[in-house]
């Protein structure tokens, strides 16, 4: 873990879920997905309370839902590109027609 | 494991539901899933247990695949993503560490750590206020269920590994579990809700083991702390965790007491139940389990007056017994009751009675949807295996068949049509039965009661169900406390409409018995002899007890006596009335 000492160096983003299920079992499952290709540790959180994107559970457990502002954090060598997935994923209303 | 060398003992106040005092560890079971146990294991195990739920996993992982790409070829990508979410709970940390740690810091099972993790993580479900907890509440169940699937198959640990007696401690018991369960060596039960089912109650006592209900709190004393030694004590109500000397002290002063019992009731059981005045009474065992055929006999019943045969539906659920399985046990029970008949009861499935596997829809109010013979007309396919073997079982003996929670006179026309279909069927499949089977019905629904007189003039014999009676007279639930003291087997209408009945059996000279615990109840013995019933059909150990008053009474005088309860207001003076005039005509 490089906590701590290149914390500094995160970077973070601000998304908005737009699909109209929020973060469901799909979408969650799709962002874990795309999280654990990367390297890099990824969180997200929604209201306050943070979760590990690459754990289903944390991520459902913060029960966000459609309107939601969640903050994306990314943390590791390879986090700028994990970021750009991310989004492009939140972007494409992770796959659902609407 | 105990920190304390003598650690205190405590002791639990509840309900005795069935008698009896035992002594074992106490074992935790889920409640609502079978087959999860709360094993202790030894240290040098717990790292053998770890790898065992990692292989569970690694195999569960494999069967989602398989069944997402199936489901994705069959029905689409959209719906096979449901299997992904499955399978990242699956491989999820924050799950799998989690059972680990429950694993390594209880020295639990694998099968326990996970249902205890799975309620961890649903209570924090149940907490969010979202459209989409049931989703993924049933996702986390699904994976659950999955993984207990496979463990299951991996170097399983029965409860029959541990040698020690074992008490169940559990929230709540189904009747399948108690069965199973109380095969095994477990010695007693210990259940915290007062929802012990009376199936479950019936089952304990049928196997001669004594159970606690409305434990409160038992179970969370049980999960923080395994392996604590503990009495049942089924007849005082209550349990005692970590009995001290002066408390195992009197658990076998109770054993000694309770054989001694037992050893007096034989010899009671073999005298005949004949009354003062020359009336013979039948008196004969009702019976839910094999076990308890040879006890019958032992206890010196004439013959079997009710057989509860979804008990034998019960104890292979959530399979359907075939043929051969019934007829084995209806072969037994025949051969063992003969030349005394043997009451064999269709099922009586519905109700509150599990019948997932029968019933296609959920009831609004079962007690009152279709059960009994009811479902038997409706579900022909269901009821042709048992009435195959109930007719070719009837070579062996002395086959009384009765159909239970008939209302109309249809039902049992309706049901000699079948029964006469089956037995075409039999003769053109070559096997032998025998033609003249007795049919008779189970009163226990009022307006049943009411028309004895017409219901006699189609069957050979009634039998009152006196629990199911009361409560659809009394329109009462007895295990609802609030209103359980309406539940009263004195009431002046239901002395009346149990009078009625026999009145109208002896008119049509059709045989009438009485099954349900008013039959086994001591202080009503003689009324009910007062009334001119001369068939009791009681749990097997009543036998020697009822068998023993009967020969201290005078019918003719208890006419009198029962003829004297018309007109009294109440439950309570007719109770009074019992009371003062009964003991004068008891020998």
């Amino acid at each position: 873990m490089h906590d701590g000492a290149r914390s500094e160096e995160m970077i973070e983003q601000e998304l908005t879920l737009t699909n109209r299920l929020g973060l469901h079992a799909r979408a969650a499952a799709r962002l874990v997905h795309t999280a654990a290709r990367f390297r890099c540790t990824v969180s997200v959180a929604h209201d306050g309370e943070s979760a590990d994107a690459k754990s289903i559970l944390g991520l459902l457990l913060l029960a966000a839902e459609q309107g939601a502002i969640l903050v994306v954090r990314c943390h590791g060598d390879d986090e700028k590109r994990a970021l750009k997935a991310i989004e492009r994923l939140f972007a494409e209303r992770f796959g659902e027609s609407s | 494991m105990s920190p304390h060398p003598n650690p205190p003992m405590e002791v639990f106040r509840g309900l005795g539901v069935a008698d009896g005092i035992s002594f074992g560890l106490g074992v935790c079971i889920s409640s609502g899933v079978s087959d999860i146990y709360q094993l202790p294991l030894p240290p040098e195990a717990i790292a053998a247990e770890i790898e065992r739920f990692h292989r569970a996993v690694a195999q569960a992982h494999g069967e989602l695949c398989a069944l997402r790409q199936r489901v994705g070829e069959e029905l689409g990508e959209e719906l096979a993503g449901i299997f992904d979410a499955q399978r990242l709970l699956l491989d999820d940390r924050a799950f799998g560490d989690r059972v680990a740690e429950h694993i390594q810091a209880e020295q639990v099972n694998a099968e326990w750590a996970i249902y205890e993790t799975t309620t961890e993580i649903q209570s924090r479900f149940d907490a969010l206020d979202s459209a989409f907890i049931r989703e993924r509440s049933e996702d986390l169940r699904d994976v659950s269920r999955l993984l207990l699937r496979q463990l299951q198959g991996i170097d399983s640990h029965p409860l029959s590994e541990l040698k020690e007696d074992i008490v169940i401690v559990a929230d709540d018991l189904t009747p399948s579990d108690a069965v199973r369960l109380g095969r095994t060596n477990v010695v007693g039960f210990a259940i915290e809700h007062g929802g012990i089912t009376s199936h479950s109650t019936i089952i304990a006592r049928s196997l001669n083991l004594p159970a606690v209900a409305g434990l409160t709190g038992i179970r969370d004393r049980l999960i923080e702390q395994t392996q604590i030694p503990l009495i049942v004590d089924g007849s005082a109500g209550t349990v005692v965790l970590n009995p001290d000397q002066a408390a195992r002290a009197r658990l076998r002063h109770s054993r000694i007491d309770h054989e001694r019992e037992t050893h007096q009731l034989e010899s009671a059981g073999k005298l005949s139940a004949i009354t003062r005045d020359g009336e013979a009474v039948r008196v004969m065992a009702n019976i839910e389990l094999p076990e308890e055929i040879e006890e019958s006999k032992r206890f010196g019943a004439s013959g079997i007056g009710l057989y509860r045969s979804e008990f034998l539906y019960i104890e292979r659920s959530p399979v359907l017994p075939t043929e051969d399985e019934h007829l084995a046990i209806y072969r037994r029970l025949l051969e063992s009751a003969a030349p005394h008949p043997a009451i064999i009861r269709t099922y009586d499935l519905g109700g509150r009675k599990i019948a997932r596997e029968v019933m296609e829809t959920d009831e609004q109010n079962p007690v009152l949807g279709q059960r009994g013979i009811r479902l038997t007309l409706a579900r022909p396919d269901i009821f042709h295996t048992q009435l195959r073997a109930l007719l070719r079982a009837s070579l062996y003996g002395n086959l009384w068949i009765m159909l239970p929670m008939v209302s109309v006179v249809e039902e049992v026309r309706r049901f000699r049509l079948q029964l006469r279909a089956v037995m075409e069927e039999l003769e053109a499949d070559g096997l032998p039965f025998r033609r003249e089977v007795a049919l008779g019905v189970m009163i226990e629904v009022p307006a049943a009661a009411l028309i004895a007189d017409i219901l006699a003039r189609e069957v050979d014999f009634f039998s009152i169900g006196t629990n199911d009676l009361i409560q659809y007279a009394m329109a009462v639930d007895r295990n609802n406390e609030q209103v359980s003291d309406l539940y009263q087997p004195l009431h002046p209408g239901l002395i009346r409409l149990i009078r009625q009945v026999i009145a109208h059996a002896r008119t049509a000279g059709i045989e009438v018995s009485m099954c349900g615990e008013m039959a086994g109840d001591a202080r009503l013995t003689p009324l009910l002899i007062g009334c001119g019933l001369r068939q009791l059909s009681v749990s097997p150990r009543q036998v020697p007890k009822i068998k023993g008053l009967i020969r201290r009474l005078s019918a003719q005088q208890l006419a009198g006596v029962a003829d004297r309860c018309d007109g009294l207001e109440s439950a309570q003076a007719i109770a009074e009335h019992l009371r003062q005039s009964v003991h004068e005509h008891i020998d």
